[in-house]
């Protein structure tokens, strides 16, 4: 008879480098991964089951915020000047808030994953990355159907992207790397103070203007005042403006830069991701009885 | 197989915060503690000095035991084992820290400090229907909560039609959780659990819920798992279940053990200490210290006193014991054949009374200070706080010169009950809750005709 699973509890000491936490962690998840998986279809089915119109609801937030630009700036309220070449705005502006959207759901709903499942944390023992992954694939789902919509759309413009385009997926990759670490950062904080989510909700409606995804981001050449500048650079301080940058150039010429800035953010993205799921680990015992 | 207990709790220590403002606080603290600090500085007494520097002074104690200021120890220094095949009951007043010792056990809360090893897979039937989606399905909620518990699909199919068969809302099972009625999440809930089948089970009062039909089909399910060499604690308020279910007991009061060992040890001991709290209770509320117990126009009873038999005046006495009451009064006028009256309450049943009413007994003549003894020799009386009810009738029994008031209290302990034989499953819990008088009795069973194969 092999001898029986032996877990103990203890005060917590994890060590927060050692190859061997890492190794146990993956672990513990991979042997929930069942979990994940039923929580992710639980949410994804108890997500619309009392509205009427359903899943109309993930595409709805990203269509209506292009058709309130592309109207404003139709009827010439602001002024969105775009390049010689570029795709047409609202193609760009759908592109840009479908891509926003997902990062800030995944960003969201993982920080309230914790939290929002308070029965279920404080009732049974389970890792609770389960929720945070879990809630994140749902956005991942969510994301496919507003891509769906995307593809649809540039069919209707008859627009051809350069055929290259299949590769911008992958930059969705380090993009939700980036949205879970932040995510699994702030969920532990946001199950001792709700101030943290309502934080994020505020930030992130901000956020959408300060990112190429309304407007392109103003080119370093045609700069001309001091405040043009100071949006530029508050673009390049925002990781998520390299990956949009990334895919807008694959779709509009079919190249793919290699700058410095998407190295950089690519490093960064997977780095938050290392250093929110270790931070969430390490902060798993104490959790359950703050909520 | 392995002699290592199923269950090990050693010096378990668990703190919380009263306010919600601090736990908060400390919540942050705490987490910044752990994910930042080197070891060394992770010590409760290293965040309670720090705690304390910031803030108003918490005792000096609190500081030394690692509390900071609105924190208490919920569980403190608790310790037992729990091999397979065995059963552990928890027994305290509300607040004891029996949930919480679970929920450590469980893995819900990580331990202040102290050690918890669980040989095997662990179940924990903690408030059942926790957990299930109120938008979805009876169905595809028992595949959730199975891979909560980390069943895999395969697993869950298998057993599923068992599940469905036990909780008994197979017509339901289509319909979202949200229209269930309480009874039937908690029957889904628990059949589930029911079938998990894991090596070490916790049950936590659970069985206060749900009809008497299936609080018996749970009963039974559990007996059957702790016969399949399954470790088991429970924590209920039912002392009878913890006495017929369990092998020991530890009871807790203000998370520190008070006393563990053989349950009906510990069942006994606790229901004494219950009685004796709730007769201080009810002298409480009667108010000490008052210059009479009763007053009329005619009559002052300024005291009334249980007696031992060596003339001790001792509220305590053991089963069988013979005891005596003595009443110390003053008649206010000349009073001829006064009838005293005095009857005996427990849990608010009159048990018997001592009354000159019935056996005609009388002093032929009171009048000024006075006192009267009345002997109960080798009483019946099984454990239980007693009240002393008095009263006081004219010679024919018509008027009354005291109205019926309460005197006094006594308790009889469970010392001495040995005398009376115990080998039934739920002795204690007969003997010192459900029943108030023992009658010595003799069963003839020689009447009965055993059937062929018994013989």
């Amino acid at each position: 008879m092999s001898a029986p699973l032996l877990t103990v509890y203890e005060s917590s000491n994890t060590d927060r480098l050692s190859i061997s936490a890492w190794r146990e962690m993956l672990a513990e998840f991979w042997s929930y991964r069942e979990l994940t998986w039923r929580l992710m279809s639980r949410n994804f089915a108890a997500q619309f089951r009392q509205s009427f119109l359903g899943y109309l609801w993930v595409i709805l937030p990203p269509v209506a915020t292009t058709i309130v630009f592309a109207l404003l700036r139709q009827a010439q309220i602001v002024n969105v000047p775009m390049a010689e070449g570029a795709m047409p705005y609202v193609l760009f502006a759908l592109m840009g808030t479908t891509v926003w959207g997902f990062f800030t759901q995944v960003t969201i709903t993982t920080t309230h994953s914790v939290a929002g499942a308070g029965n279920l944390v404080s009732r049974i023992y389970f890792p609770r990355e389960v929720l945070a992954v879990s809630s994140a694939l749902n956005a991942v789902i969510n994301l496919c159907i507003r891509l769906v919509v995307l593809a649809l759309t540039f069919a209707l413009a008859r627009y051809v992207p350069h055929w290259q385009v299949v590769f911008a997926p992958l930059l969705l990759v380090p993009l939700m790397a980036l949205a879970m670490g932040l995510g699994l950062l702030f969920a532990p904080v946001n199950t001792m103070m709700d101030d943290m989510g309502r934080m994020l909700d505020f930030a992130f409606q901000f956020g959408l203007f300060l990112a190429p995804t309304v407007y392109p981001t103003p080119r370093l050449a045609d700069i001309t005042g001091k405040w043009e500048l100071a949006l530029f650079w508050i673009h390049s301080l925002n990781p998520v403006s390299h990956f949009l940058h990334a895919m807008q150039s694959l779709v509009e010429t079919g190249t793919f830069d290699v700058t410095r800035g998407l190295v950089v953010s690519t490093i960064l993205s997977f780095l938050a991701l290392a250093a929110g799921w270790r931070f969430f680990h390490i902060c798993e015992p104490l959790l359950a009885e703050r909520l | 197989m392995s002699s290592e207990p199923a269950i090990r709790v050693e010096r378990l220590s668990k703190k919380f915060a009263r306010s919600l403002k601090k736990a908060m606080a400390y919540g942050l603290v705490d987490i910044a503690r752990v994910a930042f600090l080197p070891r060394r500085a992770r010590s409760p007494q290293f965040a309670a000095r720090v705690a304390d520097a910031a803030s108003a002074p918490a005792p000096a104690a609190d500081v030394a035991e690692g509390l900071r200021p609105s924190e208490f120890w919920a569980v403190r220094d608790v310790s037992f084992e729990v091999r397979s095949g065995e059963c552990l009951g928890l027994i305290g007043a509300n607040g004891a820290g029996k949930s919480t010792i679970f929920k450590i056990m469980s893995g819900i809360y990580g331990p202040t400090s102290g050690r918890v090893e669980i040989r095997g897979r662990l179940s924990a039937l903690i408030e059942v229907g926790a957990g299930f989606h109120p938008m979805l399905s009876g169905r595809e909620n028992i595949y959730i909560s199975g891979a909560v518990l980390g069943m895999t699909t395969a697993q869950i199919e298998k057993k599923y039609e068992q599940i469905v068969d036990f909780s008994g809302v197979r017509d339901f099972i289509d319909m979202p959780v949200k229209f269930y009625s309480s009874g039937m999440h908690v029957r889904l809930g628990f059949a589930v659990l029911a079938y998990l089948e894991p090596e070490v089970l916790l049950i936590d009062e659970i069985l206060a819920v749900g009809d008497m039909e299936f609080q018996k089909k749970c009963i039974d399910r559990i007996n059957e798992m702790r016969q399949s060499r399954m470790a088991i604690a429970l924590v209920s308020h039912s002392l009878y279940r913890i006495e017929s279910l369990c092998h020991r007991a530890v009871w807790l009061d203000h998370g520190k053990v008070v006393l563990s060992g053989p349950a009906r040890d510990v069942v006994r001991a606790y229901r004494d200490r219950q009685i004796l709290l709730s007769a201080d209770e009810a002298r409480a509320k009667q108010g000490g210290g008052a210059a009479a117990v009763a007053e009329s126009p005619f009559f002052t009873v300024h005291r009334a006193d249980p007696l031992h038999e060596d003339g001790r005046a001792d509220a305590r006495f053991a089963f069988g014991e013979t005891l005596a009451i003595r009443l110390a009064f003053t008649a206010k006028q000349r009073i001829e054949r006064p009838l005293f009256n005095l009857a005996f309450v427990a849990a608010g049943v009159r048990v018997l009374e001592t009354s000159m009413l019935v056996d005609g007994q009388a002093p032929e003549c009171v009048e000024g200070p006075g006192e009267l003894v009345v002997r109960l020799p080798a009483p019946r009386l099984l454990p239980n706080a007693y009240t002393v009810e008095l009263f006081i009738r004219n010679r024919e029994g018509m008027v009354d010169l005291i109205d019926t008031q309460t005197v006094t209290h006594f308790t009889i302990t469970s010392d001495g009950l040995e005398a009376i034989p115990q080998a039934g499953p739920y002795a204690l819990g007969h003997l010192m809750h459900g029943n108030i008088v023992h009658q010595p009795y003799e069963w003839d069973l020689s009447r009965i005709r055993q059937p062929e194969e018994a013989r």
